[in-house]
């Protein structure tokens, strides 16, 4: 087996895992919407309608907690089952035996909880929210739910009815990032949200790897531990951040002066692209690694 | 641990190296600002200046110095924005500059002439919003 990429053993892989897994990646989906669609409606069967402040703004909330939390629970699903293909004990046997060299299994792992996980996730939102959205009526003062068979309107009283209702278009990818003026804050933002994703998915490939000896709970203690350093980590930056800051606060002649690095901070934003070298480096070592789990090279 | 793992391990020490020097460059930064504050205040005689420093807070400029020699008090609302270079005094006149993209409330309990330019999210506040603010557990601590 030439550890070299090929495209070809590359696809056959592929397909031999999505072959092997269809009745896991099918429960996936299937959950997935199941979750879209329940966290997206009002849980009722019944048509009501409901007065609030910023109508929109909640329906809105609904939406966008709904693709954070169930994304991350999908890609978790995702990642847990392409990096069974690189874990346990069962690994060099399967080395052996498998036409696929560990380029391509990485570059898979990779592929498929990232780019195929997104863009799967993307089109079962928004082909679930395709018909959620169109369960709701609302405008400035009033939110309706239809029902959800459009089985007809509440009881609104007489004096809202007269209102223009919008429906529609509750929920859009861009609506995700709070807007933002200026380019520093777009740079900071974008680099966070980024850098964090591919974090996220980087520590779980590495502890697949890394606890290759232990049967269960890989992602738990892999996420545990992360938890409990950068935990520790944060908690001490904190600390020194306070105290250096506090030292700053002085008296002059009875005034108390304490300004804030406003501009600054702004300069500094155009560096949190750096942040990208930690999922890179947890990328790079898991790649070692499982160059060293070949039985040949 | 296998030796990869220490690439990992050494990130996160260049990580809280580069987090020690940002830190650095801020306290650099405001310790700059802080002297030229301490210069305008001496120049300008003023007698109080409270700046805090929580994001949704408000910055309290209290002037015994200004045109009748009474006191007057600026209640100004900021978001990170408290860059004392946005905040000058010359000759006698407060000048607030580059603050029209954040909220902002000015309270002066005299009648002192306010000219508000392009800065439409400006409002003064009234003498009674001014005692109802002070009320509030944000606002008590910029009570005169």
């Amino acid at each position: 087996m030439n550890n070299t990429f090929d495209i070809k053993r590359f696809a056959l892989y592929a397909r031999k895992h999505y072959w092997e897994n269809k009745l896991y990646y099918l429960l996936l989906i299937a959950g997935a919407a199941v979750a879209i669609f329940l966290s997206t409606t009002e849980l009722t069967f019944t048509p009501e309608f409901s007065t609030r402040n910023n109508p929109i703004s909640s329906i809105e909330n609904k939406f966008i907690g709904a693709f954070i939390f169930i994304g991350a629970a999908f890609t978790l699903g995702v990642l847990s089952r392409s990096a069974a293909g690189i874990q346990g004990a069962s690994f060099k046997m399967s080395s052996m035996l498998l036409p696929v060299s560990y380029q391509e299994r990485f570059w898979f792992m990779i592929i498929n909880s990232t780019i195929v996980t997104i863009i799967a996730f993307i089109s079962i939102f928004y082909a679930v929210t395709l018909y959620t959205e169109s369960l709701y009526l609302f405008n400035d003062q009033i939110v309706v739910f239809k029902g959800l068979m459009h089985n007809g309107m509440p009881n609104i009283p007489a004096e809202l009815t007269s209102e223009t209702y919008n429906s529609g278009n509750i929920f859009s990818l861009s609506k995700l990032f709070p807007t933002v003026e200026k380019t520093a804050h777009k740079v900071g933002l974008y680099s966070m949200f980024i850098s964090t994703y591919l974090y996220s998915i980087a520590v779980l490939i590495w502890g697949a790897l890394t606890l290759n000896r232990i049967k269960r709970y890989k992602f738990a203690i892999t996420i545990l531990a992360h938890l409990v350093i950068s935990g520790a980590l944060l908690a001490l930056m904190a600390y020194i951040t306070t105290n250096v800051m506090d030292g700053l606060r002085y008296n002059y002649d009875g005034l108390v002066i304490y300004p804030q690095p406003n501009a600054i901070v702004e300069n500094i934003l155009y560096f949190t692209p750096l942040l990208l070298i930690f999922p890179l480096v947890y990328f790079f070592v898991s790649w070692k690694k499982l160059k060293s789990l070949e039985v040949y090279n | 641990m296998k030796k990869y793992d220490l690439y990992i391990v050494g990130v996160y020490v260049l990580g809280f190296i580069a987090f020690l020097s940002v830190l650095a460059v801020i306290y650099t930064d405001i310790k700059e600002t802080n002297q030229i504050t301490t210069e305008l205040l001496k120049k300008q005689e003023i007698t109080n200046v409270v700046i805090d420093s929580c994001l949704s807070g408000m910055i309290v400029i209290k002037t015994d110095s200004l045109p009748h020699n009474k006191t007057h008090w600026a209640l100004v609302g900021f978001l990170g924005a408290s860059k004392v270079e946005l905040i000058t005094i010359e000759n006698s006149t407060l000048n607030i500059k580059k603050l029209d993209s954040y909220s902002i409330k000015l309270y002066v309990n005299e009648s002192i002439p306010v000219e508000l330019k392009d800065s439409p999210r400006v409002t003064v506040m009234s003498e009674n919003e001014y005692q109802e603010f002070i009320k509030t557990e944000k606002g008590k601590h910029y009570a005169f």
